[in-house]
């Protein structure tokens, strides 16, 4: 979950970072970029909680020390 | 609506549920969706083969939507893009043909929708002509790709596959926002020819090549580049194998073409800079990938850290960066495209049959499932780089332009890591072909003729690109001039 927590952290950054960049008016690009990246970043969040769901159902936990079954 | 191509797929991703939807009244559904993707998916490759006579003549497509070029979204298809997508477009075509019976009936609706949505979504990515529409795209095709990884729900190995690739490649993407953030902040642009225009003028600032490292990070995380890879094995593990083969074959090679289209055409001023960055980070790949792969019991896991070295091999190439190099590196994405999914495939047909993905337990297979195993037998020997086979001529080609352009360390290295993979090739092949037979390999039964169909027709191009390579090193050379000489 704290992983979940820092990517949107980091997205939500970033997409501020990208609508900076826009220097003094109002250049619709930055602003179509930054509102079509919210909606992306909000899909993978969403797939990413699904996916941390399931991963609660097979491990019965969330930390992230006990997912590493696959190291061989 | 877009170009002809993009637009099938389009229509043809929106109208699965339909389709789905009308199997189930008739109570056909898991034959009528699989027939459906592949036939969506030959008309797709027909319309991508159709461009190449245009190509040699050197038309290219161009569509712009939506105000100015300067700020729209645009479509162009040159002769890299159509080259990439018809590479996608077949190895998902016998993909989706290998896997139309192994994939449970509750889930093939899912399924096909996710493999179509996905080939849309890399033909989408080499047909866009701006960041913008690259990267909603790139992002539709990550979407799809974490979703496929983590398919199989039930097994706990898939969800923590997926779980790991989905935070890695996300954190790259987030990467490549950044950058493009950047650029847009430096030149007001997202589009790739007045990117390249501006930042030509560029000079000397640290921004540029912060940018670039950057969108290297973000896009090498995608192909399997050496410090960034580590989410592909098990990514290539877990899924199921026609998708591993989609993977390696197409979404890997699709973050090198954004890498080969950042360095050569957006950066394409600044490459003097980078040609040592990414000669690192090759030689790291190579090594890395046939290292681990030289011990591997696991099939699906050695051919997943041999296309880490693959990419190794390509990245090579773009280090050396002159134009028969690009034109190697070229010409070998199309080949290991074509020998990882023929492997892949026939890991998979081991899987359904003999239930096991352990090298030692398939030991001599070749008694009990004669096709497959011929097949797979090819594909390892073209991997060992076995002259008139495909991937010697691709191999050939950058190692013979790294010694033409003066670079004769790099392309020392790579002969090293030729005979690394040689090794664990004909490591494969003894285990395949001369050990003694386990009880699991006398049980196994040839595979049904819908997998076999797809193993023998990759074989076939295998042994036919590597007696008759001429025409294909051709187009890739026309290819890379229309690239570096177009402006």
């Amino acid at each position: 979950m704290g992983l979940e927590i820092m990517m949107n952290a980091a997205n939500l950054n970033f997409i501020a970072f990208s609508s900076q960049a826009a220097e003094g008016a109002v250049h619709p690009l930055a602003h179509v970029f930054t509102i079509l990246s919210i909606s992306i970043g909000g899909c993978v969040i969403a797939l990413g909680l699904v996916i941390t769901i399931y991963a609660y159902r097979h491990y019965g936990t969330l930390d992230v020390r006990e997912l590493r079954r696959l190291r061989r | 609506m877009f170009t002809p191509l993009l637009g099938v797929l389009a229509v043809s991703v929106l109208a699965t549920p339909l389709i789905s939807l009308l199997g189930e009244k008739i109570r056909r559904e898991g034959i009528l969706v699989p027939i459906y993707a592949v036939s969506v998916l030959i008309c797709a490759f027909l319309l991508s083969i159709i461009y190449f006579p245009g190509i040699m003549r050197g038309d290219i497509v161009l569509a712009a939507y939506g105000g100015p070029p300067l700020e729209s979204s645009s479509i162009k298809a040159d002769g890299l893009s159509v080259y990439m997508a018809s590479i996608y477009l077949g190895i998902c075509l016998l993909a989706s043909l290998f896997s139309s019976r192994i994939v449970a009936r509750s889930k093939v609706a899912a399924y096909f929708s996710i493999i179509l949505g996905m080939a849309t979504a890399m033909v989408g990515v080499v047909f866009s002509e701006d960041f913008f529409t690259l990267f909603v795209f790139w992002e539709a095709m990550c979407i799809c790709s974490y979703t496929l990884v983590s398919f199989n729900k039930e097994r706990e190995e898939s969800i923590e596959a997926g779980y790991k690739y989905l935070i890695m490649s996300s954190a790259g993407s987030i990467s490549i926002l950044f950058a493009l953030s950047f650029l847009y902040g430096l030149t007001g642009t997202l589009n790739f020819q007045s990117l390249s225009e501006s930042l030509s003028q560029v000079r000397e600032d640290p921004i540029v090549h912060i940018a670039v490292l950057m969108l290297l990070v973000g896009f090498g995380l995608q192909a399997g580049m050496a410090p960034f890879h580590t989410w592909l094995p098990d990514a290539l593990c877990a899924a199921p194998s026609a998708v591993s083969a989609i993977f390696s074959a197409c979404t890997e090679k699709t973050g090198l073409y954004c890498l080969l289209k950042v360095l050569f055409v957006i950066f394409n001023s600044h490459y003097k800079d980078w040609h040592i960055p990414i000669a690192v980070f090759a030689v790291l790949t190579m090594f890395v990938g046939n290292i681990s792969a030289l011990l591997q019991d696991d099939l699906k896991r050695l051919f997943a850290y041999s296309t880490i070295a693959n990419t190794g091999y390509i990245l090579v190439g773009t280090a050396i960066g002159t134009s028969r190099a690009l034109a190697g590196s070229l010409f070998h994405i199309l080949n290991h495209a074509i020998v990882v999914a023929l492997l892949f495939l026939c890991v998979g047909a081991f899987i359904r049959q003999a239930r096991t993905r352990s090298l030692r337990e398939i030991a001599s297979i070749r008694h009990t499932m004669p096709l497959t195993s011929i097949a797979f037998m090819i594909g390892a020997l073209s991997l060992a780089t076995f002259p008139v086979l495909n991937i010697f001529w691709s191999e050939l080609m950058i190692v013979a332009a790294g010694l033409e352009a003066g670079i004769a360390w790099l392309s020392f290295l790579m002969i090293i890591n030729l005979l690394f993979s040689a090794v664990y090739s004909l490591r494969i092949i003894q285990w395949v072909a001369v050990k003694r037979m386990t009880y699991i390999s006398r049980r196994a039964r040839e595979a049904p003729l819908p997998m076999v169909i797809p193993i023998l027709a990759l074989a076939f191009t295998v042994i036919l690109i590597g007696v008759y390579p001429d025409p294909f090193q051709r187009l890739t050379e026309t290819i890379v001039e229309a690239i570096l000489y177009s402006k």
